[in-house]
């Protein structure tokens, strides 16, 4: 499953129906990775309608756990949960939904930059299988890959779905290896009681071989962990970042071998709900500062325009305290656009952030336009995710940054709909 | 100077006017087109299906991945998993489940095994990664109306007990969405609902719509077989170069695993099938042969009977070149209106040609190339006309000589008055059949080219053609024994005699045709026999045991129908049972071709005498003995000897998932069952090798030895209750199975008896034809003997034992062939093609019975001939003088 920037086969026409309803989705205020849980979620809808049409007995029949509502198994995020690490960087296979999130920005001796993501999600299908066969279906794995290139310009991604089969992808317990073919990152708790994430994925013609260390522990986002996504309850999920990993390691690309270092950034995050249609999609945005502080902002769009309450943030300090932002307390203003000649899309690759009663100003701007993600094989979507630079003022001092920016829906919907 | 002008009057006229006298000519090649089409047909039908199948099955799969000796551990999955950087990789299991119905069930319980219930092909896949290499179409699912998307037609897989269908299929047997249909994979019988139908297109053409979609984990479950998976087929991405993609895939494999291109398998079953295909080839032009034969004949009789005015030609000043050229143009005539004939008859034959000769792969080769599936297949315009090319050609070649001997005739001499017709033309040479004889003897040491015996076949021509051509000399040889016995035996015989020999080259030509005709139906009888009679003493020593355990659904040699362990486990614990014996056997690629690989518990086989050894001498005790102290040997059959020329002491390698590993042959036997070559170890080897103990849990027949004065019926009944509703098995006892087996051989040969029939038949029309010209030449003889005094019933009476002569020559020269041509099949042919060594076994019942069929035959034919000779008017004929 190796596809370059203009990927996806499309062949089947189910994809527009996935990418007609994604564009429905609405959420109240939603975990980082919100598109992708759409289109899983899709995903889940379209399985769970189908097994409610044709068997409806099926969801009787199967294991009711506490938080599960009346015929659906699945584990819903209703209460802040007690937190234990290592083990929850494992999987939770009693919730639907679930993703471990990287993205980061890396340097040469020589100072060339690139951008990676490596992303893994795993999805419940059936929540009992079908057999005892190894192959016998309970989630399916999506990952994804990519690499920016800020001095050529270039980005390069690949997508993977698979189930877990007899090891073809799957997560250990505490995360100690999550997998999808040869892609994997294994979590591990070193001597210092510091956490240590290695990633390792080879796709064509990319290696990405990266040791990610921090030495604080994650941030919960939301209340205490619990990300609330809609005024229902149980319309919520569980997510936590590590917010700043000190990256080091090897990229290899088209022959050409680079010793790397910089900064990396992962979500965790788990979830049973799904989404309210109304939104168009969302914006969001990882900025590590010079200062130590980092900034998670993340904003939903309405169809109609307007920006949804549920939006949201965290702001972490250098001391390692983290604030909730709430969606009044920033605010998102896009500048320059760059159009995308493969899917139309149009995405904003300058934007204004401000926090003023932080009095915190920023700039962000995308290292360059192409960083699209045309994933509609494995997702049904697709989305921009890429390196940026940040610039600007923080409580009167100067600052600088790097990080992640990703933008979904803003593909004009008689595109979204070619596979 | 080749004239046009000349071509009508001369040739095409008189055939227009009067064709009855080419009538046994067309009629032979017709027929021998006909069977030649119909047999052609039958071969690139049961082809063609099973190379559509692996195309439409393909889709986009550039390679497939396989397990060298036997199916793939799930277990190496995981370190394969580097796959995915050349492209998108499926794994699948492949089978074949029966379709059971009450006809089948009936007929299981009846306990005659091979019920032959309709097959469909199984394919259980990974749908997430599938769905990029073969083109699925839903036509119509529960879910509604709309086509499902891809985790919708996920969904609709992985319940349990779900399988989808093509719409061909549901058509065919009125199947619906919700339907439950049961299917037999081995012993086992499932339930499974259809959940799905799939539209005409991509796999869901394949065997004409007997394909069955499932997911993987369903499939290993239903079957048994889990752990195993049967390919990983792989998709290259569209940057990469395949061959190097391929090498570079090939190099990284771990041991035991194989990659080729999908058509690879294709390819092995035309190999494995080549043989078989060539000799039923060879055999359809028998016909044709005869049908040359008559041609030739006819145009002798043409020359003969015209010399007068080929005389005239040759006078006026037409070269001998195109007197020839006429003549031979006469018999392309002919022959062309044969053929044109024979074309449409073979179309219509063929439908049973391709029954008989699908049935025949099906049981030897490709399993579930079934009844139903064996379509409507029609020769291409290109076939047809190459077809009726070789058809023109043959004939024309027939027609040569006596052209030729047209064409040298001397003109003065046959306008002479003095002339007399018999001594027209060159006796035939004494050296022609020497020549022949040592074409022949030449081409018997020539070895078969690509496994095909086209040497063996030569030789049986040139042998045959040899011992035709003595037919003048045995005409002349009867002729003057009769003239030397006309004392002690009568006037009637000499002159009978003499009419023969006075008719040189009609009758010598008549009695040649019939005698090959003859020749070859004996020759083939004889190697059927033989073989037969190899065959059922082998099975005799072999099939030692008292009852026989085996899954309904194990035809053929590409299925793997096993029992189910939990009926081994039973049957094995039943106190009447005193001892079992198992084996189990797989189809493993082995150079261009496949074999088999067969695994058992090897001492108790021997102890059992299951096995009958061809080399070394003293092959069963010393096998046992080296079995004490070193399983590590191979026992190899002779068909797999012959063909790789392996020999005790030899050594074969075996590519197994810890690496290749050589095996010495220890020693060579018997094995009719089939021509693919086994390989047979025994089963701790095998365990060690592939650590698999599946075979033994799961063989594919268990053999039972019973105490003393059991019941064997009852018994029986009392296994076929023990193992329920869910498990389809048949339950025979040693009798039972070697009927069985007789029955599947007969079946096998029907069609080549068939084919002689049709030849036999020919050359009896040849002979009736060739009395019929016998009288226009002899009418004058046949006047002044009436006018000499010979009574009606004399004149009949001659012609009646000029015909028995004429029969009785023929069947003698005819048993002569018959012989040198059987000693050729058995000992050359069949060794060739199929490696097994037969004892030579005339028949004598059958011999002796065709005899009189032969005798009344003539007699009868004799009849309306003899009639027109009684009824010559002898004063309107010689008047004409």
């Amino acid at each position: 499953m190796n596809e370059k920037q203009h990927g996806g086969d499309g062949h089947w026409e189910g994809q527009r129906v996935v990418s007609d309803r994604l564009q429905d989705i609405s959420t109240s205020r939603l975990g980082r990775r919100a598109f992708l849980a759409g289109a899983l979620s899709v995903v889940c809808a379209g399985c769970r309608e189908f097994r409610n049409r044709s068997n409806p007995e099926l969801t009787v029949q199967v294991n009711r756990l506490p938080g599960g509502e009346a015929g659906d198994p699945w584990c819903r995020a209703e209460q802040p949960r007690a937190w234990q690490f290592p083990g929850d960087h494992g999987a939770h296979p009693e919730y639907r939904l679930e993703w471990w999130y990287y993205t980061g920005n890396v340097w040469d001796a020589a100072g060339r930059r690139f951008g990676y993501q490596l992303t893994f999600f795993r999805t419940g299908v059936r929540w009992q299988p079908a057999n005892e066969s190894r192959w016998a279906l309970r989630d399916v794995y999506i990952a994804h890959l990519a690499i920016s290139d800020v001095v050529q310009r270039r980005h390069q991604f690949w997508q993977r779905i698979h189930r877990q089969g007899p090891g073809w992808a799957g997560v250990e317990s505490a995360g100690r290896r999550i997998w999808n073919g040869d892609w994997e990152s294994r979590i591990a708790v070193d001597s210092s009681g510091g956490t240590c994430h290695q990633l390792r994925a080879e796709s064509g013609a990319l290696v990405l071989d990266l040791l990610l260390t921090s030495h604080v522990p994650p941030v919960l986002h939301g209340q205490e962990g619990l990300s609330r996504k809609g005024s229902a309850p149980g319309n919520a999920s569980y997510y936590y970042s590590f917010t700043r990993l000190k990256t080091q390691g090897r990229l290899q690309w088209d022959g050409q071998r680079f010793e790397v270092r910089g900064d990396s950034w992962m979500d965790h995050e788990f979830s049973s709900s799904f989404l309210e249609p109304s939104q168009q999609g969302w914006d969001w945005f990882s900025i590590q500062l010079d200062n130590d502080c980092e900034l998670m902002l993340y904003q939903m769009r309405r169809k109609d325009g307007s920006h949804d309450p549920a939006s949201s943030g965290t702001l972490v300090c250098s001391d390692g305290s983290s604030e909730v932002l709430s969606a009044e307390q920033f605010q998102l203003v896009p500048h320059e656009s760059w159009k995308s000649s493969h899917t139309s899309g149009i995405y904003p690759i300058a934007w204004s952030v401000g926090l003023p009663q932080h009095d915190i100003e920023l700039d962000v701007r995308a290292l360059f336009g192409q960083q699209e993600m045309d994933t509609r094989r494995t997702t049904g979507m697709a989305y921009w995710e890429g390196a940026i630079d940040v610039e600007g003022v923080w409580k009167s001092r100067k600052v600088k940054g790097h990080g992640y920016l990703e933008m979904t829906g803003r593909i004009p919907k008689n595109e979204d709909a070619h596979g | 100077m080749y004239r046009w002008a000349v071509l009508r009057p001369f040739i095409v006229r008189p055939l227009w006017q009067r064709p009855a006298r080419v009538l046994p000519a067309l009629l032979g090649i017709a027929l021998g087109t006909a069977v030649i089409v119909a047999i052609r047909l039958a071969n690139t039908s049961v082809l063609e299906a099973f190379v559509a199948a692996t195309d439409s099955l393909g889709g986009q799969t550039d390679v497939r991945i396989y397990g060298a000796s036997g199916p793939i551990d799930e277990r190496q999955f995981e370190q394969l998993l580097w796959l995915e950087q050349y492209g998108t990789v499926s794994p699948i299991l492949e089978t074949y489940g029966m379709l059971v119905d009450r006809h089948v069930e009936a007929i299981a319980d009846s306990s005659r095994p091979l019920a032959r219930g309709e097959v469909l092909m199984v394919l259980g896949v990974d749908l997430l990664q599938d769905q990029q290499l073969r083109q699925y179409d839903v036509w119509q699912w529960a879910g509604g109306t709309e086509k499902p998307e891809l985790f919708q037609m996920l969904e609709m897989l992985v319940e349990p007990d779900s399988v989808v269908l093509t719409e061909r299929f549901a058509a065919r047997h009125g199947v619906e969405i919700g339907d439950r249909i049961r299917l037999a994979f081995g012993s086992r019988v499932v339930t499974l609902q259809v959940r799905g139908l799939l539209r005409d297109t991509g796999p869901a053409r394949t065997w004409q719509g007997n394909f069955a979609l499932m997911d993987l984990a369903t499939a290993q479950a239903i079957t048994g077989r889990m752990g195993q998976l049967d390919a990983i087929d792989v998709r290259f991405h569209p940057d990469r170069d395949w061959q190097q993609a391929m090498n570079e895939v090939r190099s990284r494999l771990p041991s035991g695993l194989w990659v080729e291109p999908p058509a690879g398998r294709a390819g092995r079953v035309q190999t494995m099938v080549a043989a078989f295909q060539f000799n039923l080839e060879a055999l359809s032009m028998v016909a044709l042969v005869v049908g040359l034969v008559l041609v030739g004949t006819t145009v002798s009789y043409s020359v003969t009977s015209r010399r007068d005015e080929i005389a005239v030609l040759l006078a006026v000043g037409s070269s001998r070149w195109a007197v020839a050229g006429l003549f031979v143009t006469e018999a392309l005539l002919v022959a062309c209106a044969g053929a044109v004939l024979g074309l449409p008859l073979g179309h219509w034959l063929a439908q049973g040609a391709v029954q008989a000769t699908s049935r025949t792969v099906e049981t030897f080769y490709v399993a579930a190339v079934a009844e139903a599936t064996a379509g409507r297949a029609a020769l291409s315009a290109s076939e047809s006309l190459r077809c009726v090319l070789l058809v023109l050609v043959a004939a024309a070649a027939a027609a040569l000589r006596p052209a030729w001997q047209a064409a040298c005739l001397d003109p003065l001499q046959v306008l002479h008055p003095a002339h007399y017709p018999g001594a027209m033309g060159r006796p035939n040479r004494p050296i022609e059949p020497l020549l022949w004889a040592v074409a022949g003897g030449l081409a018997v040491a020539v070895p078969p080219i690509d496994g095909r015996p086209w040497g063996g076949f030569l030789a049986a021509l040139s042998f045959a053609a040899a011992l035709a051509s003595l037919a003048p000399a045995t005409i002349r040889l009867t002729a003057s024994v009769a003239r030397k016995l006309q004392r002690t035996a009568g006037i009637t015989l000499h002159l009978a005699a003499a009419y023969l020999a006075a008719g040189g080259v009609v009758t010598s030509a008549a009695v040649s045709a019939l005698a090959m005709a003859l020749g070859m139906m004996f020759a083939i009888a004889v190697m059927v026999s033989s073989f037969r009679t190899t065959v059922v003493y082998w099975l005799d020593s072999v099939l030692t045991s008292d009852l026989v355990i085996k899954p309904v659904m194990s035809s053929a040699t590409l299925s793997s129908a096993t029992l189910d362990p939990q009926i081994v486990d039973r049957v094995r614990r039943l106190p009447e049972v005193r001892a079992v014996t198992w084996y189990t056997s797989r189809q493993i690629p082995f150079g261009p071709s496949m074999i088999r690989l067969d695994t058992s518990d090897l001492d108790v086989l021997l102890e059992h005498g299951r096995v009958r050894f061809k080399e070394p001498a003293g092959a069963a005790l010393r096998v046992r003995d080296r079995l004490r102290y070193d399983k590590r040997f191979l026992l190899v059959s002779e068909s797999f000897s012959l063909r790789y020329k392996k020999y005790p002491g030899d050594s074969v390698v075996l590519h197994t998932p810890h690496g290749e590993v050589a095996l010495p042959v220890a020693a060579v036997y018997y094995d009719y069952s089939s021509n693919l070559g086994t390989l047979l170890i025994d089963f701790d080897v095998y365990r060690q090798l592939f650590d698999d103990d599946r075979p033994q849990r799961s063989p594919m027949a268990l053999s039972l030895y019973l105490q003393e004065n059991t019941n064997v019926e009852k018994l029986s009944n009392r296994i076929r209750s023990l193992v329920g509703k869910d498990q389809l098995i048949y339950c025979v006892t040693n009798k039972e199975l070697r009927a069985e087996a007789l029955r599947i051989f007969d079946s096998t040969f029907a069609i080549t008896y068939a084919l002689l029939v049709i030849a036999v038949l020919v050359a009896i029309v040849g002979v009736v034809a060739a009395l019929y010209r016998l009288i226009q030449l002899h009418r004058r003889e046949l006047a002044l003997m009436s006018c000499v005094g010979l009574t009606p019933w004399q004149l009949k009476k001659i012609v009646l034992v000029a015909s028995l002569l004429t029969a009785m020559l023929s069947y003698g020269l005819g048993w002569a062939i018959g012989m040198a041509l059987s000693i050729i099949l058995v000992y050359v042919i069949n060794v060739q093609s199929f490696g097994w060594t037969i004892q030579l076994h005339a028949p004598w019942e059958f011999l002796a019975e065709s005899f009189t069929m032969v005798v009344l035959a003539a007699v009868l034919c004799g009849w309306w001939p003899a009639r027109k000779a009684a009824g010559v008017d002898p004063i309107a004929v010689l008047r004409d003088e």
